[in-house]
């Protein structure tokens, strides 16, 4: 179900990612290290639920730099090291920091209540942002990103439940371009250098 | 008769002094685990909630001796402790159990970390937090149980 109409999308991350891979560091600047699109491409936008259970709009957080990631609480592995690589990155960038937005968007919200994500998501970093949804929303603002996602049940294990889901971090810049996906396992040092990047192009375009 | 079971006896402390005296941990198995050591709990448990009070437990197993396989892992700080991996396919990152056990490869290692092998504590009775130990016991098939002191370490370093 999640799967369908993303095929094209993904196609077209994988082959900005290729283009970003090998198009590295023409004038000698120092090039973002994930799978670039060049050129940027506006960030979709959303409308979902905070951790608060305030409505919160993804293009209101613009001026800021956006670390945008999809994963689900119950997850202890994948999601959390993100999580702290992220929070990590965010953290080493000092007093720069004001100028990064970390989001955190459930992909199971059966689980993930709000009472839920209001814990999880500022245990990595005070100024986080969790978000939720009716499954619809968060389908829908998957999908406007390419996430792939599917519930997968697992009879063996005391989980019930798990969520394969795809595990980039969308960065968006101040002025709501996506500039780059990162992949899972990037490490921290790699991700606070190109928020570096990000937070020295400023705010003129 | 007796005077040759003195002998053995004698032999039997010799060697096992020796032994003893080069092993540091006993390790008739061959088998030594470092690198261990658990994420602190995102969540603290007096949630009611279900989701995020997991964690995960990460080890290096090396092996002196023959192939050996981890077949299960058992702690009291969670209700379920399962050996589990993660592997990405199509672009997804999919977790799943470990079906008959990790294996130990002969005069080799296995390592568990993040985003791979690792073994996973389901809702957790008590908060995980950074500093904190507490003891994992280790089932393999031919060496047996081991039991070891996980260390904490806090979700963001
Ligand atoms: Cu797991």
């Amino acid at each position: 179900m999640a799967w369908h109409s993303v095929g094209a999308m993904v196609l077209w991350f994988v082959c900005a990612a290729a283009l970003g891979g090998c198009g590295a560091g023409g004038g000698g600047a120092p090039a973002l290290h994930g799978g670039r699109l060049d050129p940027p491409k506006a960030a979709a936008d959303f409308t979902l639920t905070d951790h608060h259970g305030n409505p919160f709009t993804l293009s209101g957080t613009r001026g800021k730099i956006v670390l945008l990631y999809f994963g689900y609480t119950a997850c202890p592995d994948v999601c959390p090291l993100t999580m702290s690589d992220m929070a990590g990155a965010r953290a080493d960038l000092g007093a720069d920091a004001q100028d990064v937005q970390i989001i955190f968007v459930t992909l199971d919200p059966e689980r993930d209540t709000q009472a839920v994500l209001e814990k999880y998501v500022p245990a990595f970093d005070a100024t986080n942002i969790g978000l939720r949804g009716t499954p619809q929303e968060i389908q829908t603002a998957a999908a406007a990103f390419g996430v792939k996602y599917q519930k997968k049940a697992l009879q063996s294990s005391a989980l019930g439940y798990a969520l394969d889901h795809s595990a980039f971090i969308y960065v968006i810049d101040r002025r709501g371009q996506l500039r780059e996906l990162l992949p899972f396992g990037t490490p921290r040092q790699a991700i606070a250098d190109d928020l570096k990047i990000l937070i020295n192009e400023g705010t003129a375009s | 008769m007796k005077r040759k079971l003195i002998l053995f006896g004698v032999l039997g402390i010799l060697i096992a002094t020796s032994l003893s005296a080069c092993g540091g941990t006993p390790a008739p198995t061959g088998l030594r685990i470092t690198d261990v050591w658990a994420r602190a709990s995102a969540m603290s448990t007096d949630a009611m909630e279900m989701g995020g009070k997991n964690s995960a437990v990460y080890m290096k197993i090396n092996n002196d001796g023959a192939a050996d396989k981890l077949v299960q892992a058992t702690s009291t700080v969670a209700a379920s402790t399962e050996l589990h991996t993660v592997e990405m396919k199509d672009g997804v990152m999919q977790m799943r159990p470990v079906e008959g056990g990790i294996d130990v490869p002969a005069r080799g290692a296995v390592e568990l970390k993040p985003g791979g092998l690792h073994v996973m504590l389901i809702g957790l009775h008590q908060d995980l937090k950074p500093g904190d130990t507490f003891n994992l016991k280790l089932t393999f098939e031919k060496a047996g149980v081991m039991e070891i002191p996980v260390p904490v370490r806090a979700l963001v370093q």
